[in-house]
């Protein structure tokens, strides 16, 4: 019943796509049919989506083993929220989410087309029609989520059938999700933004298709895209820190980042997005970088596709890789079409739409954004090749080579540095050209707060250069940009005759966007400094231990008191309790454990951590048995400021979401 | 700008020769990979024996085939695979074939009632891995994996997954007819309890 | 003039800090002084899944930290250590590339392309100098057939995406396969086989449906060695094993053989090729056995040039067979005694 509801949404949300691509074609390419008839298709992909998806949670909620998905997935003592989330835990429903948002993302397209119905929508809507109809058509065929079960086991299904009037055989119960996706409330966050944050991306990728094969040159693409790659940015910042946040809360090895290659491939769409709202300043300000902007847009995008692919073919080797199944050569085409397809037409159209560049000056505000722009883009094709390289040359060579941590991370330090310098720098140097001297004024009180801050640190956290730098170039990027708003309001309120403080507002609210722009720089500015402490300075250790035992470590006192077993509806627990005391005094109790999931042996262990503001007591149970336990401790100096920093981030994306939309109901468009 | 468009251009040709490079990796699994010590001279361990006292260093058992195994009790596939190298290591005990079966990541006393449950043969030495140093000094990713080496002390075959006697006593046919049998996956492995 | 004494002053500050800095970091550590964590980042945990040793909790994983300890303590250097573990393992194991032989372009390709950017980024200030930029063309009409190619270009698209699904659907790599789950499902050429496999494999198959036709040609091939002890045991067991007339017939004549030609039992072995000719009646090898038998051990040349002449009888004799038995036919006929 829900099976079959679910195979109608889904057909219909092909039928829309299909649809939508047909009419926003028709529609862009004649102009005189304009706004006709594109609504009835985009209702139609959305009640699509929205009824494949609801009709896959309701089947987890109704425990309708029927469906393979269920069967193969879900189990009857799966508690809320992770029954619901499991419609997105595996391959076939995470393509379904992926639909649900498409159809979302084509909704806000079509929202504003409507306002503005014009050739350059229609056909960003034919786009996203494309887009839906891969998706679709991928849910019906490679990855259909409401196959029927005709073969039960004992736990699972054996076999199923794609057609939904076959006589169904069920499973009395199912082996439930992955275990380590049912651990932490995290886990069903994390991939909804995540996608929010990779679908989004195809908006502004839907408007320079649009925008290219109907020869619009100039900012209108990027204009009527630019809230949509905001919103995706927000997502994906978001994403990838609870992405991250996930891992340090359950993978229980203290990390946050493995530079894993399904990490890379959320990270690599970031940081392009990331050049590509920069850049794109440039070219509604001074009209250059036209290129470079559909150059970036495509590439993110593809790197999205290509982010999905790593994880569903099982090409490489990853924590997060779904199972092997068929829908990686299908992804692969796709890639290649995406590729092949933006970067052609671009060859194609180029020489119709070049500009030449315009540069007054290196040093402006234009050549910053040029110079993060070149920098992101080094660091994207670090880790893309970090990534790819190991295939690549066992294609070529047959060679066994592999690519790590101790890789991307000499690669990026340096990278990152520089980012910080321009970020401190860029915000004060004028468009067009820039005054050095005046700039150099401007950033002496910043210096010498780095300085001074770099120096304390030395004093008082370590002298290892990686913190002291981080600390140092964050402190130059938050005092710069500081400064440069106290020294504004100071003007202000001197020309006026007011409070600085009442001024500080006025100058906050008289520019949103760039203030934005500062909090998220401020908030990367944090999160280096958290990387910096907390890989630099954690100290670990290894402790064998029965009960009574007690271990220093780090200033703390840890008494193993005793081990407890306890039984949940879908997991047994085993673990130890272990008082912490600090000069005597308890400061917690932390409980370390292992839980196992249904029939699975093999345990998933859980770290316990004590946060407190100098840093985490991260507590993992490495071996339990009758003897005693082997208990890993670990600190993380300010792994806080990570978190604080990530949020910091996004909620820069944020408010310059909601700043752009006060600008654009208020007189002018404020562009930063 | 031409030089624009050729950029352009070779970003679409380089991004079909990286989809061509994944097409061969399809179903490619890392951890099967051919070992480096194939052609190499065999890791000298000291391992103890699992039930005595006492100790075996594998270089002692030079001058002859030697086949060396990894199991644990908790693995399915050693079980199944278990009476396979039993009658294998009878079958071969006279023809100069020493068997040596290690633990891997597992208690001694749990060793113990695997073999009691799943029998020994008498010529084989059972013998047990502290810290997985055989383990990681033969590059094993999970278990079964059994090892084979010749009676030079060279390192000749492999087996990934279940064995059974008939893939045993190929390879060491093949070894005795002077033959290197190379390295050969026969099924899953597991990789830890 | 007011304001450049305070000016001077912030710069002394400036100075005065930069000094302290770099005094400050003179001789300090160039990095967390945990070694040990440093080499376990080098190596890729084995049983993990893109995890490096010093982050997995893994057991394997912690042996090998253990290892890397030990490994310290007898003085090795970092790069020693990492080949010393990674030794056994594909060099996808180890994390950190070395800046030469095939991962060398991985280290220099972004710092080249880092140059690269460079370069364009300075010549987009140069090309300003020489001339003056048009303003950007906004909304240029399309050329006419503009249209048209976008289709041709999408339609090509689209059968590019097909042939690749096609392509990649009908050449995907299974994983190998493990076709030898049992003796029986795959054939099997026994001629490469040693006695020791075939021993290998029967006991440990004791119970399979299709194990007596290995027993019996292992039996057979002692048989021919003259090994009749080993080849007793697999003929009885075929025997006990309930088989198949065809099978049982040769177990029985070749046992039947054993027994006369090892132990000199005439009547033990009369009656087990009785037993063969009853499961298959007229069985040439049978016939010529119990014939050899009665000839060399009953002393009964009638009835032997009666059985050799019954296998004579028959058709479809291989031409080696039937001349031997026509040899010996004749010797008995002629009343030669038994060679």
């Amino acid at each position: 019943m829900l099976g079959l509801l679910g195979d109608l949404g889904i057909v219909a949300g092909l039928a829309g796509s299909v649809w939508l691509t047909w009419r926003g074609w028709r529609t862009a390419a004649r102009p005189l049919e304009e706004g006709a008839g594109l609504g009835s298709p985009l209702k139609l992909m959305v009640v699509g989506a929205v009824t494949a998806m609801a009709a896959l949670v309701g089947a987890l909620l109704a425990n309708d083993f029927s469906l393979e998905y269920v069967a193969n997935h879900h189990s009857r003592s799966t508690p809320f929220p992770f029954n619901v989330a499991t419609a997105w835990a595996a391959l076939e429903g995470s393509i379904v989410l992926w639909g649900v948002i498409l159809a979302g993302y084509a909704g806000a397209t079509y929202l504003a087309y409507r306002r503005n119905p014009d050739r350059l929508g229609a056909g960003a809507l034919a786009v996203m029609g494309i887009i839906g109809t891969f998706f679709f058509g991928l849910m019906i065929t490679v990855a259909d989520p409401f196959r029927v079960c005709i073969e039960a086991g004992a736990a699972s299904c054996l076999n199923a059938s794609p057609w939904p009037w076959v006589a169904a055989s069920a499973p009395a119960n199912g082996p439930g999700p992955n275990p380590l996706l049912q651990n932490h409330i995290l886990m069903a966050i994390h991939p909804p933004m995540l996608y929010l944050g990779y679908v989004g991306l195809s908006v502004p990728f839907a408007y320079a298709i649009s925008g290219l094969a109907l020869s619009q040159s100039g900012t209108g693409w990027l204009e009527r895209s630019r809230r949509s790659t905001l919103v995706a940015w927000s997502f994906l910042s978001l994403g990838i820190l609870l992405g991250g946040w996930w891992a340090y809360e359950v993978l229980s090895w203290g990390g946050y980042w493995a530079w894993d290659p399904v990490e890379n491939a959320s990270l690599m769409p970031w940081l392009i997005a990331t050049a590509f709202i920069h850049s794109s300043l440039v070219q509604m300000r001074r009209g250059s970088l036209q290129t470079w902007n559909y150059v970036l847009v495509f590439t993110a995008f593809a790197l999205t596709i290509l982010g999905t692919f790593l994880t569903r073919s099982g090409t490489i080797a990853s924590v997060h890789s779904f199972t092997q199944s068929a829908i990686g050569p299908v992804l692969l085409g796709f890639l290649l079409v995406v590729l092949l397809g933006s970067f052609g037409l671009l060859a194609l159209r180029a020489p119709q739409m070049e500009t030449s560049p315009r540069l007054e000056s290196l040093f402006s505000r234009e050549g910053a954004f040029l110079a993060n722009n070149l920098v992101l883009a080094i660091l994207t094709f670090v880790v893309l090749s970090g990534t790819l390289y190991p295939l690549v040359v066992e294609a070529i060579s047959g060679d066994q080579v592999g690519v790590g941590p101790p890789f991307f991370q000499r690669m990026a330090i340096p990278l990152a540095f520089m980012l910080l310098g321009l970020m401190a720098i860029g915000p004060l140097v004028a468009w067009g050209k820039g005054d050095p001297s005046q700039v150099g004024r401007k950033l002496h009180r910043a210096l010498q707060a780095a300085l001074a801050a770099a120096v304390l640190a030395m004093f008082t956290i370590s002298r290892l250069p990686a913190v002291v730098g981080a600390i140092g170039a964050a402190t130059f990027v938050i005092a710069a940009s500081l400064d440069n708003l106290l020294t504004s309001a100071g003007k202000a309120a001197k020309a006026r005759d007011g409070r600085a403080t009442a001024e500080v507002g006025r100058v906050l609210a008289a520019r949103p966007g760039y203030w934005a722009g500062q909090l998220s720089h401020a908030g990367v500015a944090l999160v280096a400094v958290g990387i910096a402490l907390s890989s630099s300075l954690a100290l670990h250790s290894e402790h064998r231990m029965s009960p009574g035992d007690a271990v220093s470590f780090a200033g703390y006192e840890l008494h193993y008191v005793s081990p407890f077993l306890r039984s949940e509806p879908n997991r047994r627990v085993e673990g130890a309790t272990i008082e912490v005391t600090r000069d005597g005094q308890t400061v917690t109790v932390l409980e370390p454990r292992a839980g196992f999931y249904g029939e699975d042996t093999t345990g998933i262990t859980t770290p316990a951590v004590h946060s407190t503001l100098a840093g985490d007591l991260y507590l993992t149970l490495l071996s339990i048995d009758s003897i005693g336990i082997v208990l890993r401790a670990e600190t993380s100096p300010g792994i806080w400021l990570i978190w604080l920093g990530g949020l910091t981030v996004a909620a820069g994306g944020v408010i310059s979401l909601s700043a752009r939309r006060r600008a654009r109901i208020g007189r002018e468009t404020a562009l930063v | 700008m031409r030089v624009t468009r050729v950029i352009l251009w070779g970003v679409v040709a380089a991004s079909a020769l990286l989809a061509l490079v994944f097409v061969t990796r399809f179903g490619a699994d890392p951890t099967m990979a051919d070992s480096p010590l194939i052609g190499e001279e065999a890791p000298n361990v000291t391992l103890s024996l699992l039930e005595s006292e006492g100790s075996v260093k594998l270089s002692d058992l030079q001058g002859e085939i030697v086949v060396v195994n990894f199991f644990a009790s908790w693995c399915l596939q050693c079980r199944a695979e278990h009476e396979d190298l039993v009658s294998t290591a009878n079958a071969f005990a006279d023809a100069g074939v020493q068997f040596v079966e290690i633990t891997y990541q597992d208690s001694v006393p749990e060793a113990v009632a695997f073999l009691d449950e799943f029998g020994r043969s008498e010529s084989t030495i059972y013998a047990s891995d502290r810290r997985s140093r055989a383990a990681i000094a033969f590059g094993v990713f999970g278990i079964p994996e059994t090892f084979f080496i010749n009676e030079e002390g060279i390192v000749v075959g492999k087996i990934i997954g279940e064995s059974n006697a008939l893939v045993l006593g190929n390879a060491i046919d093949a070894i005795k007819r002077g033959e290197q049998p190379g390295q050969q996956v026969v099924g899953e492995t597991e990789t830890a309890p | 003039m007011s304001d450049r004494w305070p000016r001077l002053l912030s710069w002394l500050l400036t100075a005065t800090l930069a000094v302290l800095l770099a005094v400050g970091m003179v001789g300090a550590p160039a990095g967390p002084a945990d070694r040990a964590t440093d080499i376990g980042e080098k190596i890729r945990c084995p049983v993990c899944q893109g995890e490096s040793i010093a982050a997995s909790p893994s057991q394997l994983a912690r042996d090998m930290m253990a290892m890397v300890d030990d490994l310290m303590a007898q003085g090795l250097s970092d790069d020693e250590i990492v080949a010393t573990i990674t030794a056994a393992y594909p060099g996808s194991e180890r994390l950190d590339p070395p800046l030469s032989g095939p991962t060398m372009w991985l280290w220099l390709l972004p710092a080249l392309a880092l140059l690269a950017g460079g370069w364009a980024i300075s010549r987009m200030r140069r090309d300003i100098a020489v001339n003056e930029p048009p303003p950007p063309p906004e909304d240029s009409p399309a050329p006419p057939n503009s249209n048209r190619r976008v289709i041709a270009g999408a339609g090509v698209l689209g059968l590019v995406f097909i042939g690749v699904v096609v392509f990649l659907a009908f050449n995907r790599q299974e994983n190998p396969d493990n076709g030898l789950s049992g003796i029986a499902d795959a054939p099997v050429d026994l001629s490469e086989i040693s006695n020791e496999t075939m021993e290998a494999v029967i006991s440990a198959n004791l119970d399979h449906p299709q194990i007596l036709s290995m027993r019996l040609a292992l039996a057979d091939r002692y048989f021919e060695e003259g090994d009749y002890q080993s080849a007793f045991p697999h003929y009885e067991a075929v025997l006990t094993a309930e088989p198949s007339p065809q099978l049982a017939v040769r177990a029985l004549s070749h046992l039947g053989w054993i027994v006369f030609d090892g132990n000199g039992e005439v009547e033990l072995a009369d009656s087990l090729f009785d037993r063969a000719l009853e499961a298959v009646p007229d069985d040439p090898f049978t016939l010529y056995l119990k014939g050899r038998v009665s000839w060399c051990g009953a002393d009964d040349p009638a009835q032997a040039a009666d059985l050799f002449s019954r296998v004579l009888g028959q058709s479809g004799l291989d031409p080696e067979v039937r001349q031997r038995v026509t040899n010996d036919l004749t010797a008995v006929q002629s009343g030669v005694t038994c060679p």
